[in-house]
């Protein structure tokens, strides 16, 4: 491309230029000032050359990989840059975990380092009640189908309910038990289906099979009636598909970075080679829903495990950076755009795991390693629960015996409540009650109310805090880990600071904008600005920047809703 | 602490039967207490940074340049009339003085520009929102330090009223509010913003009378040993000053560098002088006016805040440091006035070859007069009225230093041009993220139909 000659236009702008600088030199040769400007001009000059050619040099390595992303694979003959990078110059490679693979570096976002970790021990506590909820899924209506009743003793795998309009959403009891409670809400909407754990289990049967010798509507009913089709989320939208959906790409992250959140790694080590072998069958059963587009999102900062980095049938993409960097949505981004035609589905690891037992027994095993995070809990630790486990009395027993260590005093702690979210402190669903996680969840965080005043709190911060801000002075220290509450720091306002949603925000998005085109409910700008990219857990690190305090991912909702009833 | 807490939890008024009083105890209580809010689902944890926290930053930012700003108007005051002539003789005096000729500017913007923005917030059912805080300190920073409190009290009113609350309060604004109180004076009463008479403050008001600082310098024009000057032949019968009033001392001209560059070029800013006769030994001393090390340290007349060039570069600094002034507006700034003073020079050298004139004043000079560093640091990077864009923000910043520039130059009537620059850039500002934003979208959407 530069091998053309230049256009009449170019032409005359770089006369111009030329013109420009020779002016620039020629001047001060030609003024009758004293030696000591002369000097600070040519210093100067001097200066604003190199950074020119700099800049050049820059800008053009820049349009080079900008115009070559935008061609398609086989034709992009160009060199991918300018500037050659470390590993050409001194064969230093930054990644040897991706070995030769290219690696995505995801330079922006942010780490918010929290106190609580979950301990590497497995336990097996004791569940009682276990909850399937409608109100998990995107778009349900507000009263499901049922099909069992109040004291109904249920199967692991038997279906309890579906929607109305979309009859192949089936949702299956994740344990053997008796219906104890169909619990409504808000106008009669059923909010929870209640089932007592019994000691003994009971699988329906829905056959084992190979799913590379399956034709797709053979896998496709297995997910349904298993109730495993619900946990695919369809972006855009976050949905859970239809039936009669083609995806385009299956894509499954095998790392989470969000605040605490459950490593997978370790989640897989714990199931050993049964756990490998059945995560491998359950891509071959995507394999078959999507041929040839299952990918794998690896973490290229941390060794992963041998079941992602061999799993095979899969394509594999390597990331290296911090939260959001795990998240699908922003992996997404990177190696397959979603626009607003496509239909792409992610699933988490053990999702995968599930569909994989499914296949290979041919009973429904719907128990997660889920992580027991937050600084608030004695015995922090991964627990192996049916999905859905009530752990509300679990939690308060450890919530107790981590205040009776605790060295503040008796009536402070007396004022201390706590609050159980299922998932990480992001984007995570408070729970109360006896605390039933979300279906799909693998995480629990556990963290003291912040519902106390605080004087001249705004001014002069009274006890350690995470921030992006350096103003708050503990974020200048990378060594600080936090135990954070849920006090607000301040009160909602309208949009002011701007560029710090960006600023930890590794995609190419400006979700400013795109929040106020929401508001301003502009469907062209909204579309165009790139909420097909995007759900409510990629945007929820710019809800906790967020200085004016605004609702971000909440508005996010908002817009996706008013864009799926414009279709 | 506890008792504090409980006594505003008891008083708290009813805030359906008594809105006004409500917002009033409001704004208090949140200024002194950050409230006791809890997220909603949505994240669980927030930010610690808030509103308040950022507004109080910026002001802080300025209190650098605010007290170089006061010390500087007692300076041109005792200087004017041959007391204190070196930098930190009678420096107490010179503080005190400068202090009480802006406090009651400070104040009058205050209580106009808050009442204003808590009757609205009151009305709308909001608590009061901080964005003022910052434009509440700018609006006495860039006024000269004589202006008419009631002109001041108008303008506020004018911004606060029709810039602000006309558009939605703190956060749609579309001009900068301190800007737009300064361009009502600047066109509704020119003649108290501009020439030479308006940017050293002569006058003495109520606060300088009660606390004895007319009185003390009335003594010491009395006394000088060389017979004294009558302070009373200062002021005509109607009690204002005269400009011509022969107790200034020699040479003296309240002209700042820009206006006498304006007229003789740069050699007529390095000729400027007065002489001071010195009390004790009657020995007569000749001080260059606008000497480089004065630029620097803003020993000159002009609006108050844009003084000292050393405070206003630290105050830049902490913005751009923490993260609460854009440094990309800043730098692009900087190099977008550089950029057009250079064409300036280049320009003068063919056009004028032989004589002085502004257009050939050194680049690196123009940075150093006027306020071209305090618009950079603090009115450019105002955050509402910028783009909202990273890249938008160099357009902007170049276009403010470009523009700016060359309204400096090239305007016969008024040789400053940041003001106007500003403001024009705020109205372009909306216009510059549309562009960044759909070549964002055309980007993405190329990416997409690759697939």
């Amino acid at each position: 491309m530069f091998l053309n000659r230049p256009s009449p236009m170019k032409r005359t702008l770089r006369n111009i230029l030329t013109l420009v600088l020779f002016n620039l030199v020629a001047t001060p040769m030609f003024a009758a000032d004293d030696s000591v400007s002369n000097v600070i001009v040519f210093s100067s000059l001097a200066f604003v050359i190199v950074l020119l050619i700099f800049l050049a040099l820059i800008m053009g390595d820049q349009s080079i990989r900008m115009s070559r992303s935008t061609l398609a694979k086989d034709e992009q003959d160009l060199p991918p840059s300018f500037i050659p990078s470390k590993k050409e110059i001194f064969g230093i490679n930054d990644d040897p975990i991706a070995g030769d693979a290219k690696v995505h570096v995801l330079d922006r976002g942010h780490e918010i380092k929290l106190d609580g970790r979950a301990d590497v021990t497995l336990q097996h506590p004791e569940i009682k009640l276990v909850s399937v909820r409608p109100t998990d899924y995107v778009g349900m209506q507000p009263i499901p189908k049922m099909l069992v009743a109040e004291g109904d003793s249920v199967k692991i795998g038997q279906k309890l309910f579906h929607d109305r309009k979309r009859d192949s959403f089936f949702f299956t009891s994740p344990v053997a038990g008796k219906v104890k409670e169909i619990r409504r809400g808000a106008k009669r909407a059923i909010t929870d289906v209640i089932i007592e754990v019994s000691k003994r289990n009971s699988y329906v049967d829905f056959g084992s099979g190979d799913p590379k010798s399956m034709d797709r509507e053979g896998v496709v009913e297995k997910l349904i009636e298993s109730g495993l089709w619900v946990n695919f989320i369809e972006r855009p939208f976050g949905i859970v598909p239809n039936r009669s959906t083609q995806p385009d790409a299956i894509y499954i992250s095998t790392f989470d970075t969000a605040p605490l959140a459950p490593d997978y790694n370790q989640i897989l080590a714990w199931q050993g080679k049964e756990g490998r072998a059945h995560f491998q069958k359950g891509l071959d059963a995507l394999n078959v829903l999507a041929p040839e587009q299952v990918h794998l999102g690896l973490n290229a900062g941390e060794q992963p495990h041998a079941a992602f980095t061999e799993a095979k049938n899969a394509t594999k993409h390597w990331f290296k950076g911090i939260h959001p960097a795990g998240n699908p949505g922003v992996q997404l981004h990177h190696v397959r755009p979603i626009g607003p035609n496509d239909k792409v589905w992610t699933l988490r690891p053990d999702d995968v795991i599930m569909i994989g037992r499914l296949f290979e027994t041919g009973k429904l095993h719907a128990k997660r390693i889920v992580a027991l995070t937050g600084d608030c809990l004695s015995d922090k630790a991964y627990i192996e629960v049916p999905s859905g486990s009530s752990i509300g009395d679990l939690v308060k027993d450890r919530f107790d015996s981590y205040m009776a260590t605790d060295d503040r005093d008796a009536e402070e702690k007396s004022e201390i409540s706590y609050r159980m979210v299922s998932g990480n402190v992001l984007s995570g669903l408070q729970i109360e009650g006896e605390g039933f996680l979300r279906n799909a969840d693998a995480h629990v965080t556990v963290l003291e109310e912040g519902d106390k005043h605080e004087m001249f709190g705004w001014l002069l911060p009274s006890y350690p805090r995470p921030s992006i801000n350096p103003t708050i002075p503990w974020s200048l220290f990378s060594f600080m880990t936090f135990k954070a509450n849920t006090n607000t720091h301040g009160e909602r306002r309208a949009f002011v600071v701007s560029g710090q949603y960006e600023s930890v925000m590794p995609m190419d998005l400006y979700p400013q904008h795109l929040l106020k085109s929401i508001l301003a409910e502009d469907f062209e700008s909204i579309e165009g600005l790139g909420i097909y990219e995007v759900l409510e857990e990629d945007l929820a690190l710019c809800e906790f920047v967020c200085t004016s305090k605004q609702p971000v991912q909440e508005t996010l909702r908002q817009g996706l809703n008013f864009i799926m009833s414009q279709r | 602490m506890k008792l504090i807490r409980n006594f505003l939890d008891r008083i708290e008024p009813d805030k359906k039967s008594s809105p006004f009083l409500h917002t009033l105890w409001d704004g208090f209580d949140t200024f002194l207490y950050a409230p006791a809010l809890v997220t909603k689902n949505g994240v669980h944890i927030r930010d610690g940074m808030d509103l308040k926290r950022t507004m109080i930053h910026v002001v802080l930012a300025m209190q650098l340049a605010f007290i170089a700003g006061v010390v500087n108007i007692g300076h041109q005051h005792y200087t004017a009339f041959g007391m204190y002539g070196g930098a930190f003789q009678g420096i107490g005096w010179k503080f005190a003085y400068g202090l009480l000729q802006m406090l009651p500017l400070i104040i009058v913007v205050h209580v106009v520009g808050l009442g204003i923005e808590f009757f609205f917030a009151a009305k709308k059912g909001h608590s009061i929102e901080e964005g003022f805080l910052v434009s509440a300190f700018l609006i006495p920073m860039i006024m000269p330090p004589d202006v008419p409190l009631w002109m001041v009290a108008i303008a506020t009113a004018f911004a606060v009223i029709v810039a602000k609350e006309a558009f939605g309060g703190t956060g749609m604004n579309i001009l900068n509010i301190a800007l737009t109180a300064r361009v009502f004076v600047f066109f509704a009463y020119p003649s108290e913003i501009s020439g030479e008479i308006c940017w050293i403050s002569y006058d003495y008001n109520v606060l300088h009378s009660l606390l004895g600082i007319k009185a003390h310098t009335v003594d010491y024009l009395a006394n000088l040993p060389n017979g004294g000057v009558a302070f009373d032949s200062m002021f005509d019968e109607a009690g204002q000053f005269m400009a011509n009033s022969s107790v200034l001392i020699d040479g003296w001209s309240g002209a700042t560098p820009l206006g006498l560059a304006a007229n003789g070029g740069w050699s007529a800013v390095q000729e400027a002088s007065y002489t001071i006769i010195d009390p004790v030994t009657n020995k007569a001393e000749v001080f260059q006016q606008y000497s480089t090390t004065n630029l620097l340290l803003g020993v000159m007349p002009g609006s108050i805040g844009e003084m000292n060039k050393l405070a206003v570069i630290a105050g830049a600094l902490i913005l751009a440091v923490s993260g609460i002034g854009s440094w990309r507006i800043m730098l692009s700034m900087v190099l977008g006035a550089v950029a057009v003073a250079i064409l300036m020079n280049i320009l003068g050298e063919t056009l004028y070859p032989n004589q002085d004139h502004f257009i050939k004043v050194p680049w690196y000079y123009q940075l150093f007069m006027g306020s071209f560093l305090f618009a950079m640091a603090f009115m450019a990077t105002d955050p509402v009225t910028a783009s909202g864009t990273d890249l938008g923000k160099l357009f902007y910043g170049f276009g403010i230093g470009a523009v700016g520039m060359v309204v400096r130059v090239l305007n016969p009537a008024y040789p400053e041009g940041w003001m106007l620059a500003i403001l024009f850039m705020n109205v372009f500002a909306p216009l510059i993220d549309y562009f960044v934003l759909q070549s964002n979208i055309k980007r993405r959407e190329a990416r997409v139909q690759v697939q």
